[in-house]
């Protein structure tokens, strides 16, 4: 049985947050650490030593492309596969996010039957490119 | 006799300068003959000898003129029987290449550049004054004034014609300049007028001159080189080319100047004397740049705080309705289907917004690029396959299923085929088919959309691409969309440069058409 990624979410907006972990945890059956902005993940990143990070774009204080910049300044995060959660899905929008470093980008809204399967695959992805 | 003309000798001596040129040459011309006939008929040796004298100053004085007015003579049938060298030097001619042309035709612009009273005149034995524009022989144009002397034959017609030319070219051109300069000294735009040949700088208007803080005497004689820097010569004449061959009109161009956005709207323009120059019009978009930068702003902040919270309750209701948070009493069950139903309209409309919103803007990216139509209509009809099932109806593709590649942006033109199918989806009785269908017109490429539905009342035609209109007052909810379907399909349609259009019978069903131009078209693979 191939292993799951322990999923670092950052979400400022509690429901969303609220909805996938669910979405990850009850039907993903993945592990999951949330933080509700960029500091407090940069903050929490390193104890909750994640394989994968799951990140909304539009945030207060540190964007997610912020966010994801200052993960991969930390060495231990440096490869670490990130993918984007956002509502802008023009294909500009894409192509910024996947040159920031992202694997992909889900839209919002996203199917919370589906988040952990298109998660699990993205990583899969990752681990065999 | 010889007092008077003496007299009047003197007297067009003296009023030469003040006289126009041409009446002037006519009057000596006159004075010639008259003192020859006088010389004939005077017999004293001194009075002879005078005559000879002022024959003398009046040859000098016709060489002067000779030397200064282009001069020719035009037989009745507007053949050139005559040219002195000032006209050929002037047109680049020899004077005997000239002989026995039509002047009309060798030396006008063109025949429709003949003044239109000449001939008129002409016939009446009236003098013609005005101006005209003589081509030379390498094309460029000289203005000229002109006076135009008919000689008539006893019976009183016309035998020939006696043109004087003086070039006017320069006062002419310093006119329009100075007339051109006054104009474009009053825009708010920056102007640029400079040398297509060599780039010098002929014109910048007070605007452009303030804004570098740079007066006229400093910008003289200068190139568009010392003024934009860096500046790459050679890229910059490929970019004009087309300008220069006549291929566009005009260049319009997006760039950064001296620290703010502008849009320079570069044009080519001949001068009287032919030369071809740059008009460079400058103008600062900033403000439109901000409006464009805070409509995309509002755009992006609309996408998500409007579709933030239907992510927690789209997500929510599709947690609750899967069953994994317990199960539902049957009554709870369909009031969670019911808001599903209503989030995804919700969600809809909103899409449906922003993609009009954007669409107006000019923020779609539509990423035209060249593929196959009919794998695009193909794969259309299977993403939409579950849609109609919902409502009982089939979809299939009918067209022709040789590929034709054309420049469409794929996730556009899947757009519109899925407004179009939807639609016909939601109008058609359980079990009819709806059908899909490319094929190849004279102008270019079709695609087209067939249901067995109710049709579209007459009374709904006009305005069926309007938004938030519906052609049918459905009591069938399920049926209503947003209105703004075909309204995006029309938008974006139009961004390909094709058309959009229908038929439709009452009560046998409906085609809508997707005309892409003939351009549009890369190749056909039969």
């Amino acid at each position: 049985m191939p292993q799951l990624p322990k999923v670092m979410h950052v979400e400022d907006d509690p429901d969303i947050r609220e909805i996938a972990l669910i979405a990850l945890e009850m039907v993903g059956g993945l592990e999951v650490i949330q933080f509700s902005s960029g500091q407090e993940a940069l903050a929490g990143a390193a104890a909750a030593n994640p394989d994968l990070f799951l990140l909304d774009v539009m945030m207060p204080g540190m964007t997610g492309e912020e966010t994801l910049l200052a993960l991969r300044a930390m060495p231990q995060f440096a490869a670490t596969p990130a993918i984007f959660m956002t509502a802008k899905a023009q294909h500009s929008d894409v192509r910024q996010f996947i040159e920031a470093g992202a694997l992909d980008v889900i839209v919002k809204p996203f199917d919370p039957m589906q988040l952990a399967t298109q998660i699990v695959a993205l990583w899969n992805q990752s681990l065999v490119s | 006799m010889y007092e008077f003309l003496q007299q009047s000798l003197l007297s067009l001596r003296e009023n030469l300068d003040g006289f126009p040129l041409e009446r002037a040459i006519f009057a000596l011309t006159v004075f010639a003959i008259l003192l020859a006939f006088a010389l004939k008929c005077r017999s004293s040796k001194a009075e002879s000898d005078n005559l000879k004298l002022r024959i003398e100053d009046l040859e000098a004085d016709l060489k002067a003129v000779d030397a200064h007015v282009m001069i020719n003579i035009t037989n009745a049938d507007g053949g050139i029987a005559y040219a002195n060298s000032t006209l050929a030097a002037a047109t680049g001619y020899a004077p005997s290449e000239l002989i026995g042309l039509q002047f009309r035709d060798t030396l006008l612009v063109s025949r429709e550049d003949s003044p239109p009273d000449l001939d008129i005149f002409m016939q009446e034995g009236r003098t013609w004054f005005g101006e005209t524009r003589i081509r030379r022989k390498d094309g460029s144009l000289i203005w000229t004034r002109t006076t135009i002397v008919p000689v008539m034959d006893r019976a009183g017609k016309l035998r020939r014609s006696v043109s004087l030319r003086t070039d006017i070219t320069q006062s002419k051109l310093l006119q329009a300049e100075l007339q051109e300069r006054a104009m474009i000294d009053r825009l708010r735009d920056e102007v640029y007028i400079f040398s297509a040949d060599t780039l010098e700088l002929l014109y910048l208007n007070k605007h452009s001159l303030a804004s570098m803080d740079l007066t006229p005497e400093q910008v003289r004689g200068k190139r568009l080189v010392d003024l934009i820097q860096p500046f790459d010569e050679e890229k910059f004449r490929a970019r004009v080319a087309p300008l220069l061959s006549g291929e566009v009109d005009s260049i319009l161009h997006e760039a950064n100047w001296r620290g703010h956005p502008v849009e320079i709207n570069l044009q080519q323009e001949r001068t009287l004397d032919g030369k071809s120059r740059f008009i460079a019009v400058v103008r600062d978009i900033s403000k439109r740049k901000r409006a464009e930068r805070n409509r995309a702003e509002f755009v992006a902040t609309v996408s998500h705080e409007l579709r933030s919270p239907l992510t927690s309750v789209k997500g929510s209701l599709n947690l609750i309705n899967s069953g994994v948070l317990g199960a539902l009493p049957d009554k709870a069950a369909n009031m969670v289907e019911v808001a599903l139903r209503n989030v995804d309209r919700l969600l809809r409309l909103i899409n449906n917004l922003l993609d009009l919103e954007k669409l107006d803007a000019d923020m779609m990216e539509l990423n035209i690029a060249p593929l196959d139509v009919v794998a695009l209509a193909e794969e259309a009809v299977a993403a939409n396959a579950g849609y109609g099932l919902e409502y009982g109806v089939k979809l299939r593709y009918v067209g022709t299923r040789a590929p034709v590649i054309a420049e469409v942006s794929r996730d556009g033109m899947l757009q519109v085929l899925t407004n179009l199918l939807s639609n016909a989806v939601k109008f058609s009785p359980r079990a009819q088919w709806v059908d899909l269908a490319v094929s190849e017109t004279a102008t270019g490429v079709r695609l087209s959309v067939t249901d067995r539905g109710p049709g579209i009342p007459p009374e709904a035609h006009q305005t069926l691409f309007a938004r938030f209109v519906q052609a049918h007052t459905e009591t069938d909810r399920s049926r209503i969309g947003t209105g703004l379907g075909l309204s995006i399909a029309k938008s974006i349609v139009t961004k390909h440069g094709g058309r959009i259009s229908f038929t439709s019978e009452v009560g046998a069903g409906t085609t809508f058409y997707i005309d892409l131009p003939r351009s549009a078209v890369l190749r056909s693979v039969a």
